[in-house]
């Protein structure tokens, strides 16, 4: 008996719904995971980089709801409710402009580096001393300006805000355009999050100017709760709350109900195919029997192909997962992982195998000479 | 040559519950090689419970059933298929074929379970027997656009396919006119003298007559052998 003829003919007897079985089940594979991962909590291997055991207390602050007019949140206006004395952040304060000889304008900014961000944060790229020079400031420079400014020599430069301008003398020591903190990329990017490149920049490490402008993050580095500046009237978060937030994913239940749609879905359109193409594969199998087949290879074969239909079917949609996962992670972000796939998975194989028992009962109980008697078979 | 010997056959369906049948009560048929013969009876007699001990789809209760002299009571599930498919060749009531799928494919079901034939035989064997039965022509042809006489050729050319030495058939010439049936009946006379058993289970009398015998059953019993 050639086993694999009968397999074969029995596949091709049914190709129909085995195709319907294929392709349902194979959309079911893709789109339930994809469902299932938005509509339960998950662990991603995230990390916010500057988050140690340290820094975990420390509080992500934001001075955005402090004041309707953001633009006139300045230093001294703050340092009123504020201990800013301990606020690790890097502000903006005025711009400086160069002309070409063909007329082209480069701007550039001028940014404070506080004292608390390079006390007690690790240097990284920008190699401040710790304690500042009495007779100048150190900086770095954006690369644009290199031939002006010289590493090692020390400029006047003039720092501007309105009204609120004054000279200042720095020494370059470096030229920008490193990474560095940058607290306000935290706000949307999960990777390289708080690192950032300030390539456009005079970083300059002194004490920031009491009119300078406060519109970005911050971390705070003391032993204040989150809780203590909301009181104050900041947007607050400890770093180890921000640091577990990104380390789940976001739950949306609108994607379970789908989720339960489409399984709903599934069951029916297998378990009515199958069910109602029982009646024909009784009757081929009857003929079968009849003509020399034994009832265990007849029902065998079919079992081999049920599951057979599962693995194509699984084969294809992780190949197309696998797609889904490599392009989620380059352009989205993550959304969807090979756990869930593999748990969803199982899921819908689980209820495969339950939907597809209703038809299987059926057949398998088969009588040949009841399922031949006075039918032409379609 | 006895090819089929039964001896003192009963069978019972329901076998100890309150709708228990006696479908054959002790049932005597020798049947010699090269035969034909025609089992008649009214519906519900046993004639096809007959037919289907006969050609080992069904089992009996009770007696001993003897195939060119082996004693089928001791066969497993396995050998029993086997014998279905070497020995036998079945022409099912109404055709019984398979009307969504082509003529080569019904004939080739057979095959799929066949020793005597390996699978670089199947084409040829089937285009043989196409060619004696005349419906070369039909072999990708769909059973359901086939007319009455041509599906019973293909139902023949099935039961054939595999060689066998006994073709049993149930009511062949029911679905068909009489100028058909004639044709069919013919063929299995054909089929007779290159050496098959033939038998044939119709209410026709007609057919019956072109049988070398023919046998009566009645609520299970021969009535009148040999006639």
């Amino acid at each position: 008996m050639n086993k694999l003829s009968i397999f074969k003919d029995n596949l091709k007897s049914s190709y129909f719904l085995s195709s319907v079985i294929v392709f349902f089940l194979t959309f079911t594979l893709i789109i339930l995971p994809l469902c299932y991962y938005q509509s339960v909590e998950h662990v991603v291997d995230v990390t916010i980089d500057i988050y140690n055991e340290k820094t975990a207390d420390y509080c992500i602050i934001s001075f955005d709801d402090y004041f309707t007019d953001i633009e006139n949140i300045t230093y001294k206006e703050l340092s009123k409710t504020f201990d800013m004395e301990n606020f690790a952040g890097i502000v903006n304060y005025g711009w400086y402009s160069v002309t070409d000889e063909v007329g082209n304008v480069f701007t550039y900014s001028y940014n404070f580096v506080s004292e608390a961000l390079v006390k007690n944060m690790p240097p990284l790229d920008f190699k401040f001393s710790a304690k500042m020079p009495k007779d100048y400031r150190e900086a770095y420079v954006p690369k644009g300006l290199g031939e002006s400014y010289e590493i090692g020599k020390i400029y006047e430069i003039s720092v501007y805000q309105g009204i609120y301008q004054y000279k200042q003398k720095i020494k370059v020591i470096g030229y920008s355009g490193n990474i560095y903190y940058d607290f306000d990329r935290g706000k949307n990017m999960i990777t390289d999050m708080y690192h950032g490149t300030f390539s456009n920049s005079f970083m300059i490490y002194d004490n920031i100017p009491p009119y300078a402008k406060v519109n970005k993050n911050g971390l705070m580095i003391n032993d204040k709760t989150a809780d203590y500046y909301k009181n104050l009237g900041a947007s607050a978060r400890s770093l180890r709350d921000l640091n577990e937030s990104y380390q789940k994913t976001d739950v949306n239940d609108v994607f379970m109900y789908w989720m339960a749609a489409l399984l709903f879905l599934f069951a029916v359109v297998i378990i009515s195919n199958y069910y109602f193409m029982a009646d024909k594969l009784i009757k081929r199998s009857g003929i079968m029997y009849i003509y020399g087949g034994k009832r265990s290879t007849i029902i065998a074969i079919e079992i081999i192909k049920m599951l057979l239909i599962f693995v194509f079917s699984f084969i294809l949609s992780t190949t197309v997962m696998g797609i889904i996962i490599s392009t989620a992670y380059m352009d989205n972000g993550i959304f969807i992982d090979w756990p869930t796939y593999l748990i969803s998975a199982s899921i819908i194989f689980g209820i495969y195998i339950l939907c597809i028992s209703f038809g299987f009962i059926k057949f398998a109980k088969f009588k040949p000479l009841n399922s031949i008697s006075n039918n032409n078979l379609e | 040559m006895e090819i089929i010997k039964l001896s003192n056959i009963h069978k019972k369906y329901n076998q100890g519950k309150p709708n228990e049948v006696y479908a054959l009560q002790g049932v005597h048929l020798t049947i010699n090689k090269g035969d034909s013969l025609a089992i008649m009876g009214v519906s519900g007699s046993g004639k096809s419970t007959l037919l289907n001990i006969i050609g080992c789809l069904d089992n009996f209760t009770d007696g001993e059933y003897l195939l060119n002299g082996e004693n089928i009571t001791s066969k497993n599930g396995t050998e029993l298929a086997e014998i279905r498919n070497s020995i036998f060749g079945f022409i099912l009531q109404s055709y019984g074929l398979i009307e969504s799928d082509k003529v080569i494919n019904n004939i080739r079901i057979p095959l799929l379970f066949s020793k005597k034939y390996k699978s670089n035989e199947h084409n040829d064997r089937i285009n043989t027997i196409l060619n004696k039965l005349k419906i070369f022509d039909l072999r990708n042809t769909k059973v359901r656009e086939l007319s009455g006489g041509q599906k019973q050729r293909v139902a023949i050319a099935r039961a054939m396919v595999n060689d066998p030495e006994i073709i049993l058939a149930d009511e062949p010439t029911g679905a068909l006119d009489s100028e058909t049936a004639t044709n069919i009946v013919n063929i299995l006379k054909e089929l007779q003298q290159k050496g098959k058993t033939i038998i044939v289970v119709t209410h026709d009398i007609n057919v019956a007559n072109k049988m070398d015998k023919i046998i009566y059953i009645k609520d299970g019993i021969i009535s009148d052998n040999m006639i």
